[in-house]
């Protein structure tokens, strides 16, 4: 249910001309979204554990780097680390 | 004068009574089949400012709000909460505190940069707005989110000067 409340606000926020970044832990429900990044970790840290912030830099960058997207953009890190 | 209708809102309430018991007894899966949603027009793509021109607005579902200033959200409600917290940005991570219920808020009680990255969007460049603004993500009356809570974050943003922003959904 948050992630698809805030797809409404991120949704009301670009009709209203503001682009967004959204950086969730569940892709499903942003479906549709142009600038999305999944973190590995689970809700309640998207941007990794706690006193970590090399890690939250990390992310931190990565969802700064959407906002020079030129297209519709996924990173999404959940996929690539269950990937062969 | 008839009051406006808002066939979301007459199908929300239809759904309702047979939907709060089950919300109550948090059996959310069966509570939410047929839930009325919107529906989810394609988005034209925005190309966002470049970098040196961003103003950034935070926004995050982490049901976040101030200790000394504010009231909590209505974590234990079977319906959730729609309302939404406005804090300054750089708020002490003591006086922010959390009321959502549906995640488990060990880790940003830990660390508020699990979710509210302040320090680490600074040291990366980023220009955040004077303001963060939250919700709770759990929130059922999506009639009154849609109509009422959205069109105002949208307002708060703008009155920031944001150009774009950043969403933390929880």
């Amino acid at each position: 249910m948050c992630h698809q409340t805030v797809r409404l606000v991120a949704e009301g926020l670009e009709r209203a001309s503001i682009p967004t970044v959204v950086v969730g832990t569940m892709r499903a429900p942003l479906k549709g979204l142009p600038r999305i990044v999944i973190s590995r970790y689970d809700r309640g840290r998207n941007f990794g554990a706690a006193n970590d912030p090399t890690e939250h830099r990390a992310l931190a960058r990565e969802a700064l780097s959407l906002f020079t997207a030129t297209e519709p953009t996924l990173i999404d890190h959940k996929e690539r680390a269950a990937a062969p | 004068m008839s009051l406006d209708s808002n066939p979301l809102r007459t199908v929300w309430a239809a759904w309702l009574p047979r939907a709060l018991p089950l919300l109550e007894a948090e059996q959310y899966a069966e509570a939410l089949v047929g839930f009325p949603k919107p529906d989810h027009p394609p988005l034209p793509f925005l190309t966002a400012p470049p970098p040196t021109e961003r103003r950034i607005a935070f926004i995050t579902s982490a049901g976040a709000y101030d200790t000394a200033t504010q009231t909590t959200f209505l974590a234990r409600s079977a319906v959730g909460d729609v309302s939404h917290r406005i804090f300054p940005t750089m708020l002490a991570d003591e006086r922010i505190g959390f009321s959502h219920g549906h995640y488990d808020e060990e880790h940003v009680l830990a660390d508020r940069e699990v979710l509210l990255p302040r320090r680490a969007l600074a040291l990366e460049g980023a220009n955040l707005t004077d303001n963060i603004v939250s919700t709770m993500g759990y929130a059922i009356d999506w009639p009154t989110l849609i109509e009422s809570t959205i069109p105002r974050v949208i307002q708060q943003v703008k009155n920031d000067g944001a150009n774009c922003a950043l969403l933390v959904p929880v």
